[in-house]
């Protein structure tokens, strides 16, 4: 898995467990307490005070993986919480798969670790559907244990 | 300094750290000064410790004390520890720890 990250410059990468969406959220996904808002959880992004709007943040947005050591780590986070599901890695090519209005900003404070952010002020509703559209591009390795 | 994205990071680990009696995790949170190899290391054994204890916390029914549930909060603090430990030349011991889970 190491070498083909290596290999194929640009690749992104979020472990999911077996049966969640790769970019959205279910409401059993997440706590009864969190606010859930089409799917987008509210913490993930900067909203307007009316939560009808995402606000460009170039530290905030969904959570991805651009190294195997980083890759590893959640891995193994989301296999220890999830120990029922197997945990299935998603995958994206960085400049390739996303939409306009998307950017993959590395974290500054950690190496390997990317937010998917938003480039523009966004409605929730295009947000979602662009959230759809990235997760509709993304390949997927089945169980990724078997090369982790 | 250890530089955490939202302030709830460093309560939450506190609180672990509070719940596991571990006073030498509480020093090196609330001090964020990780000086040796062996102040790494045991930072990042902490870090393990806590997903654990969280995780039973779930199966017993605790609700996670901020709103967001245990697994977020673990993955926030799994990059605010393992990046803080990167920064100060310590990523060899994270990574040790981490890959013997």
């Amino acid at each position: 898995m190491s070498a083909v990250i290596k290999e194929y410059e640009g690749m992104i990468l979020r472990p999911t467990p077996r049966g969640s969406h790769p970019t959205l959220y279910r409401r059993r996904d997440i706590s009864k307490k969190e606010t859930l808002v089409q799917g987008v959880r509210v913490k993930d992004w900067l909203f307007s005070t009316d939560q009808k709007w995402v606000v460009p943040h170039d530290q905030m947005g969904l959570s991805f993986s651009s190294t195997y050591q980083n890759l590893k780590d959640v891995y193994k986070l989301k296999q220890r919480h999830n120990k029922d599901k197997p945990i299935d890695i998603h995958w994206v090519l960085e400049k390739a798969d996303i939409p306009p209005g998307f950017k993959f900003v590395a974290d500054r404070t950690k190496k390997g670790h990317y937010f998917l952010t938003v480039t523009e002020t966004m409605h929730i509703s295009k947000l979602v559907k662009k959230l759809k559209l990235v997760a509709h591009r993304m390949s997927v390795i089945r169980n990724g244990a078997k090369v982790l | 300094m250890i530089s955490y994205k939202f302030p709830e990071e460093r309560n939450y680990a506190l609180h672990y750290a509070d719940k596991l009696k571990d006073s030498r995790a509480t020093q090196l949170l609330e001090s964020g000064d990780i000086r040796s190899e062996e102040d790494a290391e045991y930072l990042s054994e902490f870090f393990w410790r806590m997903v654990d204890s969280s995780i039973e916390d779930e199966e017993n029914g605790l609700e996670s004390i901020h709103t967001e549930p245990n697994e977020f909060w673990n993955e926030k603090l799994l990059y605010t520890i393992s990046g803080h430990l990167e920064r100060i030349g310590f990523s060899g011991v994270w990574e040790k720890v981490s890959d013997s889970k």
